[in-house]
């Protein structure tokens, strides 16, 4: 009993002289007046107040770290004490403090403890909380930075608000199937679109309300499936393209290994609720390569990124205009081809335009040429006001890494781009709050429980969309209808633009070509 | 004095010389560190990894099965492993044929070691297939074995069992289910047999309703010997995974027929005098072993020999193995020749080794997957950086996060100046278990310089890096040509160019290349020609001669041609020209002398025949 006692006591010493107290910390620090180096590093950027935790790891030497995230007074707050240096911020805590300081800064105080014992103290690590949520699910495809092969595809839904991640579909339970382009109207989970490419063929497929329905797009105007594709805000139309895209190599180590080249593409609207495709010369012009195909917020205009049909030699010179033309989705009629921007003016090549949902803001890539921005370091985002044309390079662009692959959040107040700034390989997920004045505010890497996550994490972060909710359709219901599918739903070809297609091809001359026959 | 246990007459001392056999035969003659070359299994420490497979039936076993891989890199512990697997497995048929009171069971049970090695025989085969299978049929055991006759008592524990079973190893469920109904069959359980059935066709299929994602046919054949790339080509292996999967039912069958048919006796024990018994087991192992034997290839093995010796750049001991060689694939001749180039002996002695008929020295495409990480190592110690990624990446899509693949994409972007994406690599590398170590010590290595600069290796691709942009899809030829230009002292380059040129029969381009051996002379006076370069030359020189009747001047810059070559081209020629018309008759009698020659090559396409062997290391890609 008294050797059970001495441990106890023993113990209790030893708890208390390895316990840190605040005062401790306090009355021992040197304080320094850099920032800290954490990864990753969020200082000074704008975060959602409805965001998970942001776990960082603190790459200072030490012993012992204490961190402090805390708003207005600093005696409230959250206390991390580790001997680790990976923080893990406790997530009621930290829901409660972003709740209590929308549109207020909070602040990271950061202190290590060195071999010496004594305790350092940083430069204070300023964010600040927006006031507006982010969409709670971001839905992207994971890939390895892919070649020619694919063998391991999926694409996942993470919940924001937490780290949970889920898959909405894996190819390796779809037989081994290539997917793309997951596509959603108006930021809701439902429908969902998404194009499939396997031995059991090239379907689009729509899921919606539970239901999965195949849909093979090809038709006498185009032998290619869709591709890209954009939903009409109406939602009972989509947008998309036809393209020819063949993978390239360069030998320049500084560049990136691989390039898409487009060698013609189309553009034309499927209507979900009819099976009908329809299109007009004016965006199936076989003289140019119409690709990236996006709504306006009304449904009144299809914006588009348009080239001349170039040979593959020349692929240097290839730089695409941003165009739109007016279409009711009602009568069908087809409205003026209009630029929006020319390459000529920007010296570059446009793509991947976004309407924000106010449709005021129209956020685009530009890169020195091509179509494939992802795979160009020089491609950077860049944003039009459509009230008056006008466009900026946005300041939250990396300074040689790709950033590209953007959406808007459901408010219009969150943009979520790729970017490869971490590494120049891997591109990221990150956040950047969109102000009403349409100042573009510093972005914040999406966060994971695992500070170190991005640290050993191979894919590359594809197409990530925002989404109000889960995407409840089954992977099950999704995969079934890759390798079993039901007999495909073949879209039929819209009457005027078949007849056009007849008499092309009845006609000695063409007079009325309605593709660019790459397509065909 | 004391007694053995008897175990289903086989006795104690038996079943340890038969595994012990087993053991050194997956030990000394399969060699797991050859397993662990051709397969790599990947496993990672961490819960990331660990819950990628707990979303799917399967999963556990496929995670125990990377697990338990990693022993392969030691052999007698990849054997150990293996051994005791196969150990458990009989263990758990033993047990199962007791149950069902089938004689002999001892002896019966050790059949299955057997399969188990025809189908280790194959490299390919995944430890998975093992696990699985001993967690049905331990299954099956301890349900045969089951105390209670109340069919609600057995319902219960059968469907007790069905959920681990499932959730564990996916389809060998369907064994469990089949050996469970075996066993109440016997028992006159007819109706529980029925149900088991049922159990094993319902099972799956429900599963894909509700916990399994993937395909219906997936449900079912995950992890079933009867499924899976081993099989491709093989029917002694598809005869052995199917007999492995239905062994333990069939066997309690078979035995339940035997004695139904023969009038119960009384267990005769030692019978026969020592000679009599030894030359019965002797019989029995004879029997075992032969099928093993039969179905094990010598020459693949030597061919992963060769690969391995090649990936750890053991160069000598590559070309001692390919010496054995009866047959071989792409693979080897890629492993082969770049060997030759790293010892000086390519523009030598190419034709002495495998070598490929009129094609040329190397594809650079993705398309033969084996050869994907020997083309990276190739392009990248040529200089040709991108082109090395691009292999790399297919390889890593293909084969999955192997440590061998990712080390290479270390390498490769910190000399394409992205130390951050190494790192990335590296972090992952440092949650393997074995590469743990190296990774570390890259990183600290990066932290202080992230171009690596002390490093050898990295420096010699440097020096002859291709910086200039050439975009687009180019041959060999041109991919060297650019290389050269890029440094016209890579030596490895111009052997790799002119072995092109020398397997590809452009003699032309041969004697026009002479010249760019005067880039390695550092001013010294100039090296001999090596041999099959001055064999080359002479027969441009004699072909030109006969065709355009006058010999073509080829620049030899102040070399000349030896005495000896003159003097062995002259018989050559004799020996063709009074054999005209009897290509086959002059091939018999140039065979012993000129076989490793470039006109032996040239006119006979080389000393193989026949087309080379498909590799068996080849993955299908979908």
């Amino acid at each position: 009993m008294r050797k059970l006692s001495l441990a106890i006591l023993l113990a209790l010493v030893g708890v208390a002289t390895s316990c840190t107290t605040r005062a401790e910390v306090e009355s021992d620090v040197g304080v320094g007046d850099r920032l800290p180096r954490i990864d990753p590093d969020p200082a000074g950027a704008v975060i959602p107040p409805n965001i998970a935790p942001l776990n960082f790891t603190v790459r200072e030497p030490g012993n012992e770290y204490r961190v402090l995230v805390h708003g207005r007074a600093e005696t409230s707050g959250i206390e991390i004490e580790s001997d680790e240096p990976d923080i893990i911020i406790p997530s009621g805590q930290w829901r409660d403090l972003l709740a209590a300081h929308r549109g207020e800064e909070i602040r990271f105080d950061v202190h290590t403890r060195t071999a010496v014992g004594e305790w350092q103290r940083f430069a204070p690590i300023v964010v600040r909380v927006a006031p507006d949520s982010i969409d709670g699910y971001l839905v992207y495809r994971l890939l390895k930075p892919l070649y020619n092969k694919y063998v391991h595809i999926g694409i996942f839904q993470r919940h924001l608000e937490s780290y949970q991640e889920s898959p909405v579909l894996e190819n390796r339970f779809a037989d081994n199937a290539c997917f793309n382009c997951h596509t959603f109207a108006q930021n809701q989970p439902d429908p969902m679109v998404l194009q499939t490419r396997s031995s059991h063929g090239l379907s689009m497929l729509i899921a919606s309300e539970g239901e999965v329905t195949t849909v093979d797009t090809r038709t006498a105007f185009n032998k290619s499936p869709a591709a890209y594709t954009s939903w009409h805000p109406g939602g009972r139309h989509i947008g998309f393209s036809v393209n020819k895209v063949s993978l390239f190599f360069h030998t320049d180590p500084a560049r990136e290994t691989r390039e898409v080249f487009d060698a013609g593409s189309d553009l034309a609207i499927y209507s979900v609720a009819d099976n009908t495709l329809t299109t007009t010369l004016a965006i199936a012009d076989p003289e140019r390569a119409e690709t990236w195909p996006e709504w306006s917020s009304d449904g009144r205009f299809l914006y588009f990124s348009s080239a001349p049909v170039t040979p593959i030699e020349r692929f240097e010179t290839v730089r695409y205009d941003l165009m739109r033309i007016a279409y009711d989705v009602d009568t069908g009629a087809w409205g003026k081809l209009e630029t929006v921007l020319t390459a000529a003016e920007t010296g570059r090549t446009v793509t991947q335009p976004k309407i924000s949902p106010d449709g005021r803001w129209l956020v685009f890539t530009m890169a020195d040429h091509g179509n494939f921005p992802i795979f160009s370091a020089s491609a950077d985002l860049y944003s039009m006001d459509l009230r008056d044309g006008g466009y900026r390079r946005l300041e939250i662009n990396s300074a040689a890494a790709a950033d590209s692959w953007h959406a808007w959040s459901s408010n219009g107040r969150w943009l979520v781009f790729s970017s490869k700034r971490r590494d120049g390989l891997f591109a990221r997920p990150y956040f950047s709050y969109v102000d009403e004045q349409g100042t573009f505010h510093p972005p914040v890497l999406m966060p994971q429980e695992d500070p170190r996550f991005y640290d050993s994490f191979i894919k590359t972060y594809n197409v990530p969309v925002f989404v109000t909710g889960p995407v409840e359709v089954s992977q099950r219901d999704l995969a079934r209808a890759i390798y079993a599918p039901s007999r495909p739903l073949a879209a039929q070809l819209d009457a005027r633009v078949a007849a056009a297609i007849r008499k092309e091809s009845d006609a000695a001359e063409v007079t009325e070509p309605y593709s660019s026959g790459t397509t065909r | 004095m004391r007694r053995w246990p008897e175990i289903g007459g086989l006795g104690l001392p038996r079943a340890a010389a038969i595994f012990g056999l087993f053991f050194l035969y997956v030990w000394l003659r399969i060699d797991p560190r050859l397993i662990y070359h051709v397969q790599e299994p990947v496993f990672f420490r961490g819960g990331l990894f660990f819950a990628f497979f707990l979303g799917h039936p399967g999963g556990v076993t496929e995670y125990l099965s990377a697990l338990f891989g990693q022993s392969y890199v030691v052999p007698w512990l990849g054997a150990f492993v293996i051994t005791a697997v196969a150990v458990m497995i009989c263990a758990s048929t033993y047990v199962f044929l007791k149950a069902v009171e089938v004689s002999h069971a001892g002896f019966v049970s050790v059949i299955p070691a057997t399969l188990l090695l025809i189908l280790h025989n194959r490299y390919r085969y995944d430890l998975g297939y093992d696990l699985g299978l001993l967690l049905s049929l331990a299954g099956a055991a301890l349900y045969a074995s089951l105390p209670w006759r109340q069919p609600f008592a057995r319902g219960l524990a059968f469907i007790a069992l069905t959920v681990p079973i499932y959730w564990v190893a996916a389809g060998p469920y369907l064994l469990f289910c089949l050996a469970a109904a075996t066993s109440e069959h016997l028992a006159r359980r007819r109706v529980a047999a029925m149900g088991c059935v049922l159990a094993g066709a319902a099972v799956p299929w429900v599963a894909t309703f509700s916990v399994f994602p993937g395909m219906v046919r997936d449900a079912y054949l995950h992890l079933l010997p009867v499924s899976g790339n081993h099989l491709v080509g093989e029917y002694a292996v598809i005869v052995a995974a199917v007999a492995l999967c239905v062994y333990a039912p069939a066997a309690a069958l078979a035995g339940a027929w035997r004695q139904a048919r023969s009038e119960p006796t009384a267990v005769t024990k030692s019978q026969g005098t020592i000679l009599i018994r030894i030359s019965r087991d002797l019989t029995f192992l004879m029997v075992m072993a032969a099928p093993v034997y039969a179905t094990f290839s010598g020459n693949y093995k030597t061919m992963m020999e060769v690969d391995y010796h090649a990936r750890h750049k053991r160069w000598p001991q590559v070309l001692n193995e390919a010496r054995q060689l009866t047959a071989y694939n792409v693979l080897t001749v890629y492993n082969v020749q770049r060997a030759l180039s790293h010892l000086g002996r390519l523009s030598d002695e190419m034709f002495s080794y495998p070598h490929l008929a009129n094609a040329p020295i190397f594809v650079p495409s993705p398309e033969t997957p084996s050869s994907l990480l020997v083309l990276c190592d190739n392009l990248m110690e040529l200089g040709h950086v991108n082109k090395a990624e691009h292999m790399a990446q297919e390889a890593l899509e293909i084969y999955g996060d192997r440590p061998s693949i990712l080390k290479r994409l270390v390498a490769i972007n910190v000399l394409k100046g992205r130390p951050a994406a190494a790192r990335v690599y590296l972090g992952l590398l440092e949650k393997t278990l074995l590469h743990r170590e190296w990774a570390q010590r890259r990183l600290e290595e990066l932290a202080v310089d992230p171009h690596l600069s002390e490093n050898a290796e990295l420096a010699k691709v440097r020096a002859h890096m291709v910086e200039a942009n050439y975009p687009g899809f180019f041959t060999a030829e041109e991919l060297l040509m650019q290389l050269l230009d890029r440094n016209p002292r890579n030596m490895m380059a111009f052997d790799f160019l002119m072995g092109h040129y020398l397997q590809t029969m452009q003699l032309d381009k041969i004697a026009g290349s002479i010249g760019r051996l005067n880039a390695f002379s550092d001013g010294l006076p100039p090296t001999p020609l090596p041999r099959l370069y001055e064999e080359a030359v002479m027969l441009y020189m004699t072909q030109g001669r006969v065709q355009l009747g006058v010999v073509p001047k080829v620049p030899l810059y102040g070399r000349q041609l030896s005495g000896n070559t003159l003097r062995r081209y002259s018989r050559f020629s004799e020996v063709l020209a009074a054999n005209d018309g009897d290509a086959e008759g002059a091939r018999h009698k140039l065979e012993a002398s000129y076989r490793d020659t470039y006109w032996y090559y040239y006119f006979f396409g080389g000393t193989e025949s026949g087309a080379p062997l498909i590799s068996r290391a080849t993955r299908p890609v979908k």
